[in-house]
């Protein structure tokens, strides 16, 4: 075997050995603890850095062993891997080095960095996941993986988030199970493949596949946090914020909807899954989730509630873009995979960063921040802008081209969905954004905390103005090689053989 | 197929069966009891012996040895195959693990531990003389050593429940045995053999042989403590010593399905109905529901997990159901998976119960609320916990997980769907009762001094199965290869 075919295991063993090392570290050689987090998540964006170049020279990766004869486990980097791992592994960087300032000095730290990284590297195997009963392998450890961080501040209020997150992404495991079996049991082992498979097999009974697919989306839709399998979702806000990022934009709810996009463009194939079809209806529950999780977020008072409901809305506008048949379809829900996690983590950031420094949780506590964390503000205030679709900014690009597919393929009530989700987004964000700036601070914060120069500690701080940034640049320089946009575009091209 | 073979063929099985009794004698013959080279040594030749039988059926196939004479006419000896091959490594596995934490956990209690070789090393013979007998009466043999030693290491604290307890156990050993006895007889005097594969020796169906198949199959059901035969288990296992515990339920209760299955899979043809093969999987899955419902209400951490066995057996018995109904590449895979499901549980219920045996003596308390903060002071227990948990919730990507989808794919073959709900649902109850002793330990509990630290070898054989018993998921083509070996016709 030459490197070529170790490499999609060695991108998933980085975080896999940086997790049982933390977990052998005793509580206080932070030191060291901190290192191998950081080393681990360099070396891991290093790795996915260069297989993304490879895939875009045509490389080939993939390590393949058989568990039993009739029964491949099938790692492998493809366009579509390589969007969702570049993302997680450079949001991973962010998100750790945020994690070590949140949870600086608060007790288990081992057990949460051991978990953290075991997360990621499960992340990075539903990535990598070259064929439906892999995914669905690295689907249920993510499962296991998030949830002693969901439940990590032990609280009775986290350990009741906590199971009703496991309820829910079990039984939707066991949904998936069910379909990848029956599945399994039809056609045999079938890799992803770009362009679907599918539509080859011999399987004569149109009623059955409809039926899988309907189980998969089930399934999927639990993480992806589709109504009316989301509300596990706003419930697990209980958790600390880098776990909220994790959950929201890294990890869990992208696994969910990337999930779906491999559905139907690697497996099903999106010509196949529309003659089917099942693309319909799916759009249509994307659209009610779209407008349900806006509505929500309008009306939640806490923060991170509010921010919660709207990934609801947000994701769902991912399927939204690969239900709309065409090009353009897969474009906008491929780069808004991307942009809406460069958005929501920011977010997420912020409103860790006010709940640590200034103690605040609720909207109407906002008031007159911006003056006290104005880079913090800065930061909420341009990933706001961006959820709203204001151009240049990531959030603008994705909606472009959904509203363009959503032309393209005739269906224009999708494109007053994309209006009305629009204006629910300012009602919801131009708010906080008007209390941050325009408001007076009316007494003191609830818990302010001193962090001597600057507004808040510099490990919170950076990796939010970091994620920041990155949603302005994946915005203004859309065009350049290797953005979102531009990898979005090189993905469609393999699924539509343009 | 080879018969009465020479000696050399014999010495090896033959070995491998007296070994532990051998040891047994060498540990009753010192005043002492054994210590850690003692130990050290037996493992590893039984280990030698171990590996030696399954290169060596790996290299020249199954087959039968039969003893001279009468004897041999009525099919009696020793029947050296894949399945038996399996076992006797699994046995080895456990078994070794075991004799460490034995060793440590009763380290300040020689007079005992000198009395736990007494039983176990029997034990050990008895069960290696079950996995290797071609005959019903070297399995009855058998299953009364093991009995008697299973009786006494349950009461061997002399306390008022387990001993009540080992009487339930006993209870339940005589009648099963008696109806074992039973079933045996009636084919001695209708077929003229003992031989467990009847089918071999081209016999006819007949009412001798439904009798007996229906006494042998209720008479090792009721052993194997299915559902609704259960009820003599979870005291037993939950009152003993936890080293001991994971004995008993990793490996004992094995012996019933084991030597049910090599009847039915040698039968098949013969008498296996799908009415009877029904029956048995309504009491499967009745098993696979109740158990995980009652484990779920335990209160003590012991009992939870010997309850999570009344659960778990009910899937190897789904075996039965589906090779009924199936063709025989899907009976094939019936048997991979009921077969990856009894290596699966063996591995991952020994380490739960020598986790939970940790855990317990730590917290100085058998309940599962007394698990508060334990993830500070205990994590090491715990983690082989958790990883052994994720084995028996049937979760990826251990043994238990690719048992329960070979399961999946055999019932989608039958076209007998209704057995893969059973199996999804049963992994949702088994996820409900492990994420409840989950989620205890995140609850911030009492101080540092309130734990009890016990020796840190206790942490290894627990560690140990459980990443077996995790990592098995990746590796299952070994054991299934063995499985093949098979006797040829």
């Amino acid at each position: 075997m030459s490197f070529n075919d170790w490499l999609p295991l060695l991108v998933l063993s980085t975080s896999l050995f940086a997790a049982f090392i933390i977990f052998g570290l005793r509580e206080w050689q932070h030191r060291w603890r901190e290192a191998i987090n950081l080393f681990a998540a360099v070396a891991k964006i290093v790795l996915v850095a260069y297989m993304g170049w490879g895939v875009a020279e045509g490389i080939e990766y993939e390590t393949r062993f058989q568990l039993t004869p009739e029964l491949a486990f099938v790692l492998r980097a493809d366009s579509l891997t390589i969007a969702f791992a570049g993302l997680s592994s450079l949001l991973w960087l962010c998100t750790t080095i945020y994690a070590i300032g949140y949870l600086e000095d608060s007790p288990n730290r081992s057990r949460f960095f051991g978990f953290f990284s075991f997360c990621v590297a499960s992340t990075l195997g539903v990535a990598l996941a070259g064929n439906l009963f892999t995914f669905l392998v690295f689907y249920e450890i993510l499962t296991l993986s998030t949830y002693p961080l969901v439940v990590h501040r032990g609280t009775e209020k986290a350990l009741r988030a906590g199971r009703t997150y496991v309820a829910y992404a079990l039984a939707g495991g066991a949904v998936l199970l069910i379909a990848v079996a029956w599945l399994h049991h039809l056609v045999g082992d079938l890799d992803f493949i770009a362009g679907g498979q599918l539509v080859n097999s011999a399987v004569a009974d149109d009623g059955a596949l409809i039926a899988i697919f309907a189980l998969l989306i089930v399934g999927l839709g639990v993480k992806a946090a589709l109504v009316p399998l989301h509300s596990w979702l706003p419930q697990a806000m209980v958790a600390p914020a880098p776990v909220s990022a994790l959950l929201h934009a890294v990890a869990v709810v992208k696994a969910g909807v990337f999930g779906m996009v491999r559905v139907v463009y690697d497996l099903y194939g999106v010509h196949f899954a529309s003659d089917l079809g099942v693309l319909e209806p799916l759009a249509w529950v994307a659209a009610a989730t779209i407008i349900y999780g806006s509505v929500q977020a309008l009306l939640q008072s806490d923060l991170k509630r509010r921010l919660a409901y709207s990934t609801v809305s947000q994701v769902s506008y991912v399927t939204l873009g690969i239900t709309l048949f065409g090009p353009l379809g897969t474009i906008g829900g491929v780069v808004h995979l991307i942009h809406q996690g460069l958005m929501k983590i920011t977010l997420f950031f912020c409103a860790g960063n006010y709940a640590e420094t200034l103690g605040v949780h609720g909207v109407r506590a906002l008031d007159g921040a911006g003056r006290r964390m104005p880079w913090t503000s800065m930061a909420f205030t341009v990933a706001a802008f961006g959820m709203i679709g204001a151009p240049p900014l990531a959030g603008f690009i994705s909606k472009w081209y959904l509203g363009q597919a959503a032309v393209a393929a005739d269906m224009h009530f999708m494109v007053w969905v994309l209006v009305v989700s629009t204006v629910l987004n300012a009602a919801y964000f131009l708010p906080i954004v008007y209390r941050l700036w325009f408001r007076s601070q009316p007494a003191d914060w609830p818990h302010e905390r001193i962090w001597g120069r600057h507004e808040t500690s510099l490990w919170l701080l950076l990796p939010t103005l970091a994620t920041a940034f990155f949603v302005i640049v994946a915005g203004v320089f859309a065009g350049v090689a290797f953005s979102p946009l531009s990898w979005s575009i090189f993905m469609a091209e393999d699924v539509y053989g343009l | 197929m080879r018969v009465r073979g020479g000696m050399t063929d014999w010495l090896l099985p033959l070995l491998l069966i007296v070994q532990p009794l051998l040891w047994a004698v060498w540990a009753l013959s010192r005043r002492k009891p054994l210590g850690g080279p003692g130990l050290a040594v037996g493992v590893g030749v039984n280990g030698a012996l171990t590996l030696g039988i399954a290169l060596n059926l790996l290299a020249e196939g199954g087959r039968v040895l039969l003893l001279p004479g009468l004897a041999g006419d009525l099919g009696i000896g020793l029947r050296l195959d894949g399945v038996g091959a399996l076992f006797v490594i699994l046995t080895w596995l456990i078994a070794s693990c075991c004799v460490m934490q034995v060793h440590w956990y009763f380290r300040d209690q020689p007079l005992l531990r000198k009395r736990v070789w007494h039983l176990v090393l029997p034990l050990w013979s008895g069960m290696n003389l079950i996995w290797l007998a071609n005959d019903f009466l070297l399995i009855y043999l058998g299953m009364e050593v093991v009995a008697f030693c299973v009786v006494g290491l349950i009461a061997l604290n002399g306390q008022a429940q387990p001993l009540r307890s080992a009487m339930r156990y006993l209870q339940a050993v005589l009648l099963g045995t008696l109806a074992l006895l039973l079933g045996a007889g009636v084919l001695v005097v209708g077929h003229g053999t003992l031989a467990v594969t009847v089918a071999d020796q081209s016999h006819e169906p007949g009412p001798y042989l439904a009798v007996a198949s229906a006494l042998i199959t209720a008479g090792l059901t009721y052993r194997a403590a299915l559902f609704p035969l259960h009820t003599w288990l979870p005291p037993a296992h939950g009152s003993s010593y936890a080293p001991l515990s994971a004995l008993l339920s990793a490996l004992v209760t094995k012996a019933s399905f084991y030597i049910l299955a090599r009847y039915w899979l040698a039968n098949e043809t013969l008498f296996a109905s799908e009415l009877l093969g029904g029956m048995v999987g309504v009491m499967a899955s009745a098993a696979i529901l109740w158990g995980g419902w009652m484990a779920w209400r335990q209160v003590k951490l012991k009992m939870l997990v010997a309850y999570s066995s009344v659960n778990q057996v009910g899937y190897f018995f789904l075996m039965f159901p589906l090779i009924a109904a199936a063709t025989p590449e899907v009976a094939e895979t019936a048997r991979n998976g009921a077969m990856l499901q009894v290596i699966s549980h063996a591995l991952a219920k020994a380490a739960l119960f020598m986790a939970a045996g940790n855990l317990v003596m730590g917290i100085a308390s058998e309940r599962i609320d007394g698990l508060a903060g334990v993830s500070r002071f205990l994590p090491i227990s715990l983690l082989s916990f958790g990883l052994a948990g994720v084995s028996i919730m049937g979760l990826p990507p251990s043994g238990g997980f690719l048992a329960k989808w070979t399961l999946l794919q055999a019932s989608l073959g039958t076209g007998q769907w209704w057995w893969a709900l059973v199996i999804v649902t049963g992994g949702f109850l088994s996820a409900a009762y492990i994420f409840r002793v989950y989620r205890q330990t995140y609850l911030e509990g009492p101080g540092e001094h309130d734990f009890h630290y016990g020796s840190l070898w206790l942490e290894v054989a627990p560690m140990l199965l459980a990443f077996l018993a995790v990592g098995l998921g990746l590796v299952a083509g070994m054991p299934l290869a063995l499985l093949d070996v098979e006797v040829a016709p």
